[in-house]
């Protein structure tokens, strides 16, 4: 399965490419796509993303297709033509008063 | 005007700017000019009413001092009264010169652009977030509150009442007990709305207790002004804890059985103690003798008292491990540092526990509701301080013993829980809970909430927040980081800053410390004013006011009043804006399309303003402002009322429903009175600051609350014998409406406005008599400002109290600079990690400072140099 991955805010210092494709087989999770991101960009990266205990930092969001995933367990395995679109946000935390 | 011979002649309505209260307005234009500005008596909001600031808008918007056309900056120097040269150029060269500089970051990293932004920018604000987030920085200060900013408070706020900021059920209460806060009097949110809502209450009986170092603005209208020492006032609230749970024995068991985490057992480690399976908190049941899961169905009642042994380990409900803590916090012990009488706070504890009525209800809208009329309001004059966290819990307990916490009476969240407009369903939120059944709030203005608590890491930002995830509002840090990020281990510099027209010089602390920490940075301000944080920009751009503008976000969480109706508003210009002046928001969708980065900025439209088909941006088209703000207004209110709905009626509301205000008593989320996790986040960010190599006292983050004193109360140096205090005014926004000629006519009138209030015993034991010109010099900074006395029965003797943000020096505000027009608080206070309030990165804003009669008028304000000779003792007036 191809799996178009993007990017999107506080990551542009890691990631300089903010879309990238990666080809997987056709039963994979949002956590093996992730974790094929990171041993592309290192594991800065991983920190960015997780929390210690391996789960979504509190400011990712991340969507598989139009849906947002609150599990990276979640399988990537409705794809059509067996494409799938990955979007992750990494929000900055903002400030009021 | 007369009207007669008008070609046009339209109200139109749309919503202030000049604060965060977003009135709503009716603004009468006549043949293209604006000839009055009145309040709208359709929103809920102010019902009509106009604060000064509101009426004067129309100065502002036709101001011979604004900002009308693009400068740069000629004069590579930079000073705090360095002359920047201006040098008129045109919007191309403009926009060219700062999309090439943010072209050159964002390919070498993007985290080295900040934004800086404030409250009467705050339509613009979030807009401008998303652009710098999916430019691609973590870095945003909304430092136009600077440390006006509730900070701490907002972090009560989400952990206790899911709501960014609270207020008094001004229905149903009949017992206000005021540390310190603007409510009802002019400032606080929904100001005007308030002020009568506060009024009315009054008149039905209820009783306002203003504790409060001066008889400021709200504490006048008081039925009881309470002198207090500032910084002590978890004194006075852990002492009247104290009388509540020992001497009178008043608590709302159901209460804190159902809703808070009162019954859950606490080991001797000061954990709770968790279930095997679940891995959940355990309570103990009394009626079965046994510890279960706090949510088992099985359960037949909650203890909140007695030792247990479960497993081997003894352990304790929270509740019993508080009261025993308070123990020792008498009214006794409260007298000395709060200077208040021991039988004062006696009784004002009965008045308190008589009037919450535990055990009565009332019935609203044919539900029987738990009825605790009384409420405990703060903000900045109670936690703004070095020990703000542990002074907000204190305070904010005396509302959850007593049950009084979002139910009628009491305190209420603005607004905790929304079920959304009749038709649509939207904007929707509720609280939730989590695995420990305390309570996430179902919406919060900033991202992300407090709770559940964040990973520490390593600070990225250059706030300090990475490090320190407890600070919800401005953070004290920042320019303590920025001055040297390498200490922290920031591993960038911030190379940019856009600028929302925050005065951030005027509203935080020292402002030369400030300045040297943003001179080398290449500053792009929008700008109403040349102010005095402009004389730091490189480029300035002319700004369109709120007069002149569109939004796509008039309104927020805490816009609405607690009680009464929703009521979502408009924000359009009501004349096209003056010269070359331009929206932000207009100029920020340029710089995207300069910068190619369309495609992301729209996701983040898309996915934060949570637009829905048909109405999401599509990336292969490029849109205007005003179609966004019309599938913004589509998204959430149908597609009937788009934003030409909104142009023309301006106001859209609806009853509020009982469940939405008194959300508790159906609520499963339960809220903490022990704070079990700030101990060990407080652990982790030690652990963290440690391995970084950085110092930081963390002891503060602790589950229970105590006093600590500040370093002003432990400053005892000769000839500094005041406590100098500042309080907001009614009629003035922090740093940012100075210049208005109308608003500075109405502070002539107020001796307090630009004098300084000082207690008239104290003042005549110094020979100081009213309308004398005196020095005050800080023991912190070492900077003297001057001003003229006030002298006021109404100020505690120790204290001095200096309204607001005035005292400005920039040549381009030719009234406020005036000698006579107020002082620049901010020279007193130190910038330092020291003269913060760690967990919540809240900035200390008392401080003690010497007070003489000046020989003669001099400058407003002096250097520090000459005054450090006799200031040895001071080894910490450098940052950190």
């Amino acid at each position: 399965m191809r799996i178009e991955v993007s990017f999107y805010g506080f990551v542009r210092d890691l990631v300089t490419t903010p879309k990238l494709v990666i080809d997987t087989s056709d039963q994979t999770t949002v956590r093996e796509v992730l974790d094929s991101v990171v041993k592309r960009h290192g594991e800065r990266l991983r920190e960015r993303l997780l929390s210690a205990t391996g789960e979504l930092a509190a400011n990712v969001q991340v969507f598989v297709g139009e849906q947002p995933t609150t599990s990276l367990d979640q399988s990537i395995d409705h794809a059509h033509d067996h494409c799938a679109e990955v979007k992750v946000f990494v929000l900055s935390a903002t400030a009021g008063g | 005007m007369q009207t007669e011979n008008a070609q046009e002649d339209l109200w139109i309505p749309t919503t202030c700017g000049l604060c965060y209260s977003v009135c709503a307005l009716k603004v009468h234009r006549v043949n293209g000019t604006v000839i009055k500005i009145e309040g709208n008596p359709e929103s809920a909001t102010n019902r009509g009413r106009l604060c000064p600031r509101g009426v004067s808008g129309i100065m502002l918007l036709y101001d011979p001092n604004r900002v009308n056309v693009p400068l740069k900056r000629t004069n590579p120097n930079k000073g705090l009264d360095v002359d920047p040269g201006w040098k008129e150029i045109t919007w191309e060269e403009a926009i060219d010169t700062v999309a090439e500089r943010l072209r050159k970051i964002r390919r070498e990293d993007p985290r080295k652009l900040l934004m800086t932004g404030t409250v009467t920018t705050q339509d613009e604000v979030p807009f401008s977030r998303f652009f710098t987030m999916a430019f691609g920085t973590p870095n945003g200060w909304n430092s136009g509150a600077g440390n006006h900013c509730g900070t701490a408070e907002h972090l009560y706020g989400a952990l206790l009442h899911a709501s960014w900021a609270k207020q008094p059920d001004s229905d149903h209460c009949r017992y206000l007990l005021n540390f310190g806060s603007g409510v009802g009097s002019g400032s606080y949110y929904t100001v005007t709305g308030m002020a009568q809502r506060i009024a009315e209450a009054r008149l039905r009986g209820m009783k306002h207790v203003a504790v409060d170092p001066f008889l400021s603005p709200s504490a006048e209208k008081a039925d009881e002004w309470i002198p207090i020492r500032p910084g002590t006032d978890a004194a006075f609230a852990l002492a009247m804890l104290n009388v509540l749970l020992h001497e009178l024995n008043v608590y709302d068991a159901e209460y804190l059985k159902h809703h808070t985490n009162g019954p859950y057992l606490i080991g001797a480690d000061g954990s709770y103690l968790r279930d095997e399976t679940e891995k959940v908190p355990l309570i103990w049941d009394p009626v079965d003798a046994a510890a279960k899961p706090f949510h088992s169905p099985e359960i037949k009642d909650f203890a909140l008292d007695g030792v247990y042994a479960v497993d081997g380990q003894r352990a304790r409900p929270a509740f019993a491990v508080l009261k025993e803590h308070l123990a020792p916090f008498t009214a006794e012990w409260a007298e000395p540092i709060t200077t208040i009488p021991a039988a004062t706070i006696r009784r004002v504890a009965k008045e308190f526990a008589e009037e919450a009525r535990i055990g009565s209800t009332v019935v609203i809208d044919g539900k029987a509701l738990p009825y605790r009329p009384v409420a405990v309001m703060y903000f900045k004059g109670a936690q703004g301080h070095k020990n703000a966290l542990l002074n907000c819990m204190a305070l904010e307990l005396l509302t959850e013993i007593v049950g009084a916490s979002n139910v009628p009476g009491g305190l209420l969240g603005m607004n905790s829980c929304s079920v959304g407009e009749p038709e649509t369903g939207q904007p929707a939120w509720i609280p939730k809970a989590d695995r420990d059944g305390l309570m996430i709030t179902g919406y919060w203005p900033s991202f992300p909430p407090p709770y559940p608590p964040k990973e520490v890491r390593a600070t990225e930002t250059i706030d300090l927040r990475g490090l320190i995830p407890t600070c919800p509002g401005s953070s004290g840090a920042l320019p303590v980081v920025m001055a040297d990020p390498k200490r922290f281990a920031v591993p960038y510099q911030i190379e940019m800053n856009l600028h929302l027209g925050s005065n951030y010089l005027m509203t935080f602390a020292d402002p030369e410390a400030v300045a040297r920490a943003f001179q080398n940075v290449f500053q792009v301000s929008f700008a109403l004013f040349l102010d005095e944080s402009t004389y730091l920009s490189d480029i300035v751009l002319p700004a369109a006011s709120y007069l002149e503008r569109l939004s796509h976000t008039a309104d927020w969480m805490s816009s609405n009043a607690a009680v009464g109706e929703w009521c979502y508003h408009v924000r359009q210009p009501v004349v096209d804006p003056i010269a070359q002046r331009r929206s932000v928001c207009e100029v920020l969708l340029e710089l995207v399309e300069r910068l190619e980065m369309r495609e992301e900025f729209y996701a983040f439209i898309n996915l934060l303003l949570k637009l829905k088909e048909p109405h999401m941006l599509d990336p292969t088209r490029c849109y205007s402002w005003s179609e966004i703000v019309d599938r913004r207004y589509k998204s959430v209110f149908g597609e009937a009322r788009g934003l030409e709905w909104f142009k023309k009626h301006g106001v859209l509301k609806w009853p509020k429903q009982a469940e939405e205000v008194y959300w508790k008593p159906s609520s499963s989320a339960r809220v903490p009175i022990y704070f079990e996790w700030f101990k060990t986040l407080g652990e982790k960010v030690k652990a963290q600051a440690d391995e970084i190599g950085i110092e930081l006292d963390t002891s503060a983050f602790q589950p229970l609350p105590e006093w600590r004193p500040c370093r002003a109360h432990e400053e005892n140096s000769p000839g500094y014998d005041f406590y100098a205090i500042y309080y907001k005014l009614p009629m003035q926004t922090f740093s940012g409406t100075y210049d208005n000629p109308w608003l500075d006519e109405v502070c002539q009138t107020n001796p307090f406005a630009y004098g300084v209030a000082i207690n008239a015993s104290a003042a005549r034991q110094r020979g100081i008599e009213e309308g004398d010109w005196i020095e005050i010099t800080s023991v912190a900074t070492g900077h003297t400002v001057r001003g003229q006395a006030a002298l006021t029965e109404g100020i505690h003797p120790e204290v001095i109290a200096i309204a607001g943000c005035g005292g400005h020096w920039s040549k381009y505000l030719p009234i406020a600079n005036q000698d006579g027009k107020g002082l620049c608080f901010e020279w007193l206070i130190p910038v330092g990690l020291d003269n913060v309030d760690i967990p919540s990165l809240t900035q200390d804003t008392c401080v003690k400072v010497k007070v003489v009669k000046a020989t003669d008028r001099g400058s407003k304000r002096s250097s520090r140099s000459s005054r450090l000779n006799d200031l040895n003792h001071l080894n910490d007036l450098n940052p950190g």
